[in-house]
């Protein structure tokens, strides 16, 4: 933990021990009301500091992290649609369990979900690896152009396209790869 | 010469939609730089808080009498109570709309806690949505309905009280609860606009909807029924729902949300209605806006609405903005929302959702067309139209009954499509129960005061009109018998879940017992449980629906000790007393110096035992001056005995009376509570164990006080009703406890 951090830390649950005190203070004094108008200065007092905060936020160039950069990536549609599909294979076998289908529907069905699955799974499949290939692409004239390599090298390459760098995944361009 | 609290009440309502405009600029912004979000997302937070310092300092003013607000003047005075005060601040027009805007505050930074490292790509939009409502809200109280506009002519020396109509306890939490369902109703409608904007209309954001979409579906339906509980204890007429517009806007975006409830599980299972989908959320939000338009214009005449005012233009451009900025995006994303998948058979769990959702459509169709059609006749053709309950009772009750018949046949349907086997099956035991009540309805019904048939009577000529009401009298009958069909269905649904579980943990070599294999079985699929539950809810309001297909209504005119025989209840008439001043007053009512009470004591027996003594009465008001009736209630799970003093002699002491017995009423609240109880295990969330620090112990802690003690507060007081039902002792505590609920004085219930 960075210097910096550890009082910030404390901040918080500082703001909000001091506001239960003068909230106490003035239901101690003042009643109800004074109990409103503390509160009432209180949220003002938080609507600067939130706005002060924002406006000095807006300046910074701040990173995406991984799992931000994940949901940003559009799922594909072949994906929802394999979720969907597996999702209702779930609910097949649970209708079967509690009698709701005859075994025979349940096999019909079952097999025809299952045929679906399959044919989505290859297509995304293929998807992919057209998207590794471009994502393998990046790296190596990112690598390239950044000076750390000074000619490919497929094994390294091949080494960097499996830890997927964060500003790779936030590029839609890569969203299928980051699915 | 320092800032009043009016002035400075009016620069928070402008600083209002300064920040909702610069955090809807932030929030776009966003959505092409992503870096801006962590500034837009502090924009939303700092916009609730100032909402929330604009509520604080107007209580402030309620609870120090500032009479320089012209809002705080005009509904409220120095003896009223703490909780009135607190209720006066949603009581009038420009109150509530603050109101509107703080509980919409309360969900945005709900909202966008909840997005928190979630849904990165719709959270700019979902934002900027939201602020677009509120800003829209700061218009309106700027410029037509501020509730910190001063009194022009200076600070009155006393206020005028609320409406005494309005000092009621269910009046207390009835507009809260409504309003949570309605600007709840603004977060799905946001993740729509959201998911159109960005081109994301996979599942991704139908699933961040889901709970949201609930969340607004339980709070509409506790708002309605308290709404029914209010007019029932406090208009006096012996109904619950007179299809009020104001009732009736309500329960529009109820409708649409239950659709939008089914009809989503249809998306995430079959990947098939997306566009229906959108246009349903689109829909309901439109609705509560439609609602709160038709409310607050002056448009119609209601005791629920507000009075004339300026603010009927401003929704009217409001409503048309957001349909048209729907419509638009809409259209340019049919492409993205069209879907493969095709609905294979009508027999199946989807098609019976279809038909669902066009009955639930249809009906909400029937009564926003109805609760329109005079204003529009007026406007167009200048002629003046009535629409009364007769005829919503007419139309809606065919639709309701198919609603409730859908409801108990979809869960026996399964997915794609369902054999005649299965079916034959699945329709086993409901069908035995619907036949079996059926049966024992006919043979018993009418010796227990509940006939099967209702005889219809119908002022319209035609053979058609005849037919129906010849057909409308079997409606009682189909009602009784759906109703058991649908809790057969529910059980059933249990006992075959638990089995089917007990069974596959024996396989696996941990059996489980039939009551851990129940609960595991709802705790594995809460939504489908829960949903079931809340079916048990709304089986539970239909049988208080139904009752009234049997209310006893009879006037009795009687002098001190006579004696009037209603059903089974015998009523001798006791006398009145004028309180404060009747040495038979109690210390509560002889200190009530707001009003004078006219209290009638009426002994009340069954089979020769007095059960309680009820004291309905009549109050009047001096500021502002008002009479108002007040109901004397003895409670039962079978029936209710209401009872409204009409006239009373004061020299005679003659009385008239109204009596109703009212079957079943109960079972309302009862299904509100069991709907609240199904809702619940379907929005619990999902366990998962988190590295945590001592501060989220903390805040989980205040979470979890907070939403017990809101639980315990909801439960107690929709129970309270109950609360001496079930023996002679309890009748009297509850006799004794509606005589200091009638006093506006009081503390509440």
């Amino acid at each position: 933990m960075s210097d910096a951090v550890a009082p910030a830390r404390f901040v918080v649950p500082g703001v909000v021990l001091l506001l239960v005190a003068g909230v106490a203070a003035a239901g101690f004094w003042g009643g109800p009301s004074g109990v409103l108008i503390v509160l009432s200065a209180a949220a003002l007092c938080t609507a600067i500091a939130l706005m002060w905060t924002s406006l000095e936020r807006m300046g910074e160039q701040a990173s995406l992290d991984f799992e931000d950069a994940l949901s940003v990536a559009v799922p594909s549609a072949t994906e929802e649609q394999k979720l969907a599909v597996l999702r209702a294979l779930k609910d097949l076998e649970y209708e079967l369990t509690v009698g709701k289908i005859s075994r025979e529907d349940f096999d019909v069905a079952s097999n025809d979900y299952r045929n679906q699955a399959r044919r989505l799974i290859a297509a995304q499949d293929e998807s992919m690896h057209v998207q590794l290939a471009a994502a393998e692409q990046r790296v190596l004239t990112f690598l390239q152009t950044s000076g750390a390599q000074s000619t490919p090298a497929e094994p390294s390459a091949q080494a960097a396209s499996k830890t997927t760098s964060p500003s790779l995944a936030a590029d839609p361009a890569s969203t299928d790869a980051a699915d | 010469m320092g800032l009043s609290l009016p002035a400075f009440g009016t620069s928070i309502v402008f600083s209002i939609l300064v920040l909702a405009a610069y955090t809807f600029a932030v929030a776009v912004a966003a959505g092409r730089r992503p870096h801006l979000l962590a500034s837009a997302r502090l924009g939303a937070y700092a916009t609730s808080a100032v909402i929330t310092c604009g509520v604080l300092l107007l209580s402030y003013g309620f609870f120090t009498h500032d009479f320089r607000i012209r809002y705080i003047s005009q509904h409220s005075d120095r003896g009223m109570s703490p909780w009135y005060l607190l209720a006066a601040l949603w009581g009038g027009q420009d109150g509530s709309l603050l109101w509107w805007t703080f509980l919409l505050s309360v969900y945005t930074a709900g909202v966008t806690t909840w997005m928190r490292g979630k849904y990165r790509a719709l959270q700019p939009y979902v934002i900027a949505t939201l602020m677009v409502i509120i800003g829209f809200f700061s218009i309106l109280m700027m410029f037509a309905a501020n509730p910190f506009e001063q009194n022009l002519t200076g600070s009155p020396g006393s206020g005028t009280q609320m409406n005494p109509l309005l000092q009621n306890y269910w009046m207390m939490i009835h507009p809260p609860m409504l309003y949570l369902g309605f600007v709840g109703c603004s977060v799905p409608f946001s993740f729509a606009i959201a998911a159109l904007a960005t081109g994301r209309l996979g599942n991704e954001w139908i699933v961040a909807v889901r709970k949201w979409m609930l969340t607004a579906f339980l709070f509409l339906s506790i708002g309605n029924v308290l709404g029914m509980i209010w007019a029932y204890e406090e208009l006096g007429w012996g109904g619950f729902w007179a299809w009020d517009p104001v009732e009736n806007a309500a329960c529009l975006p109820w409708f649409t949300a239950a659709a939008y409830v089914h009809s989503t599980i249809i998306q995430e299972r079959r990947n098939m209605f997306r566009i229906w989908n959108v246009v349903l959320i689109c829909i309901t939000f439109l609705l509560t806006i439609f609602g709160t338009f038709l409310t607050r214009s002056g448009l119609i005449s209601s005791v629920h609405s507000f009075a004339k005012s300026d603010i009927g233009p401003f929704f009217s451009w409001f409503l048309v903005f957001t349909a048209v900025v729907s419509c638009a995006l809409l259209v340019y994303r049919l492409p993205l929302l069209r879907g493969d998948a095709q609905l294979e058979s009508v027999v199946s769990r989807e098609g019976m959702f279809v038909i669902n959702n066009w009955a639930l459509l249809g009906g909400m169709t029937f009564i926003l067309g109805a609760t329109t059609s005079p204003l529009l006749t007026e406007a167009l053709m200048n002629q003046e139209v009535t629409v009364g309950p007769p005829f919503y009772n007419k139309w809606m009750a065919p639709i309701g009954l198919l609603i409730f018949a859908l409801m108990g046949l979809a869960p026996l349907f399964g997915w794609r499509k369902t054999s005649a086997s299965s079916l034959k099956t699945a329709f086993a035991f409901p069908g035995l129960c619907l036949i079996t009540v059926t049966l024992l309805h006919a043979i018993f019904g009418a010796k227990l005061g509940y006939p099967q048939v209702v005889g219809a009577t119908t002022v319209e000529s035609g053979t058609a009109a005849h037919i129906y009401a010849s057909v409308s009298a079997f409606f009682p009958g189909i009602t009784v018998s759906l109703s058991a069909f649908n809790v057969a269905v529910v059980v059933q649904e249990f006992v075959r879940g638990t089995r089917a579980r007990m069974s596959s943990t024996q396989k696996k070599g941990d059996a489980e017992g039939p009551l851990t294999a129940l609960v595991r079985l709802v705790q594995k699929s809460r939504r489908r449980y829960g949903g079931y539950i809340v079916h048990l809810g709304i089986v539970g309001m239909f049988l208080g629906f139904v009752g009234t297909a049997w209310q006893i209504e009879e006037e009795a005119n009687l002098n001190i000790g006579d004696t009037a025989q209603v059903a089974d209840y015998t009523l001798v008439y006791q006398g009145t007393r004028m309180c404060p001043g009747n040495p038979r007053c109690s210390a509560e009512e002889q200190s009530d110096k707001a009003k004078r009470m006219l209290f009638a004591d009426v002994d009340v027996l069954q089979d020769g035992e007095l059960v309680s003594t009820l004291h309905p009465a009549k109050f009047i008001y001096q500021n502002p001056p008002q009479t108002t009736t007040e109901v004397a209630l003895l409670r039962g799970l079978r029936d209710d005995l209401y009872v409204v003093l009409a006239v009373a002699d004061p020299e005679t002491k003659r009385a008239t009376f109204t009596v109703h017995v009212n079957p079943f009423v109960g079972w309302i609240w009862i299904g509100l509570l069991v709907l609240i109880t199904g809702c619940g295990v379907s929005l619990w969330p999902e366990v998962t164990t988190k590295r945590v620090t001592a501060w989220t112990y903390v805040r989980a802690s205040v979470a979890a006080t907070a939403g017990i003690l809101m639980t315990f507060t909801l439960a107690a007081s929709l129970s309270q009703p109950f609360a001496g039902s079930f023996s002679a002792a309890g009748r009297e505590h509850l006799a004794g406890h509606q005589r200091s609920s009638a006093s506006v004085e009081g503390a509440p219930q």
